[in-house]
């Protein structure tokens, strides 16, 4: 088979398929960019969806908000996460967080950070019961454990990165 | 799973993708590897049409991969999890570059550089159209996405394309014809459904 080339292959492509296939190009190009270590990692993420079955009810539906441009807040029924985040270095974030329940009836025993790769960070709250932390830029969610609810249990934010 | 199987490949729909998405909510850590494979670079080449350095880019792909391992249980139509990730993907990017644009100090020796005063969202507005793009090409069989991502990218012949996914070289043609005509049945659809979805968002 004779063919006349240009750059998407042979010159038989109608000015619809042309536009389409620049399209797919642009996105195309990036695709073999992607590092070994970025695939190996999403790989080892299965782990977490079996994870997330053990922590307790109060973790459903998450709703994310966000009051501005550099706070996370997530609301899980009266209780509210809400993460800010301000530059900390190279690629490091200062994080400083609350964990509130409108109703007052949760209590906040533990707050601690938690990262893709399964390392967690614990949290001391200040005297304004504010938690902060200094953090790699990247993934994290928070976990929290609350009592006062007529028990003890935990909840999680969906990831974010900062 | 049906690679190899001629007849499967050619199918329309990408079937096997819905497997995947199953087995791996149920806990199948094989099917999970299989879907990163499947799409873990389109997900990190979306990220970086938004103008994210590789860095972030990577963030932002491990982020996508986290929302789909905590919300595998959620989605409602499995067949459609590819354009699900890059919409995801183009979420995240839009978080994030709104939170860098507060507290990142802007490079005022790069802005004068580069002739451009796009903002970074702008950047991203433009980059819909193609992410659009992306999100219809998520939804075609692995074959067609194959055969396109030979066609566009590595510009390789007819020839090497046969010889390669083992198509005979006259079918290449019509093929090509049949996904990009499907690519654009998506990306109508696409279309008519946020249409439907802003007529009704309107009081």
């Amino acid at each position: 088979m004779t063919e006349k080339r240009n750059d998407f292959g042979p010159l038989d492509f109608t000015d619809g398929e042309r536009v389409l296939m620049a399209h797919l190009a642009a996105i195309l190009s990036g695709e073999n960019a992607v590092p070994q270590h970025v695939e190996e990692a999403a790989k080892a993420l299965h782990d977490w969806a079996i994870v997330d079955e053990t922590l307790a009810d109060l973790s459903a539906a998450p709703v994310l908000t966000r009051g501005d441009d550099a706070a996370f807040t997530f609301d899980l029924g009266t209780v509210q996460v809400r993460a800010e985040v301000e530059p900390s270095g190279f690629r490091r974030r200062q994080l400083s967080i609350s964990v509130d329940d409108a109703a007052g009836l949760a209590d906040v025993k533990e707050v601690s950070l938690q990262f893709p790769d399964g390392r967690s960070q614990d949290l001391v709250p200040d005297r304004f019961g504010q938690y902060a932390a200094s953090v790699p830029s990247g993934a994290l969610r928070v976990i929290a454990v609350l009592g006062g609810l007529g028990r003890r249990g935990a909840l999680h934010t969906a990831w974010f990165t900062v | 799973m049906t690679s190899g199987n001629t007849a499967a490949q050619q199918r329309p729909v990408d079937d096997d993708v819905t497997e995947l998405v199953l087995a791996a909510r149920d806990g199948d850590q094989n099917a999970w590897a299989q879907l990163v494979d499947r799409y873990a670079r389109l997900v990190y080449a979306v990220a970086l049409r938004c103008r994210l350095s590789h860095a972030d880019a990577a963030d932002v792909t491990q982020t996508v991969w986290l929302r789909l391992a905590e919300n595998l249980t959620r989605i409602n139509d499995p067949s459609r999890v590819g354009a699900w990730l890059v919409t995801t993907t183009k979420r995240e990017c839009l978080a994030l570059i709104k939170a860098r644009a507060r507290y990142e100090p802007m490079d005022v020796s790069a802005v004068t550089l580069v002739d451009d005063s796009a903002g970074p969202e702008e950047h991203l507005t433009r980059a819909e159209s193609i992410t659009e793009v992306a999100a219809a090409y998520a939804l075609l069989t692995e074959r067609c996405r194959e055969l396109l991502r030979r066609l566009v990218i590595d510009s390789e012949s007819y020839q090497q394309i046969s010889a390669d996914l083992h198509m005979p070289i006259g079918s290449i043609g019509p093929t090509r014809i049949r996904c990009l005509s499907m690519l654009r049945r998506h990306l109508e659809e696409a279309t008519s459904h946020d249409r439907e979805a802003e007529r009704l968002r309107s009081p």
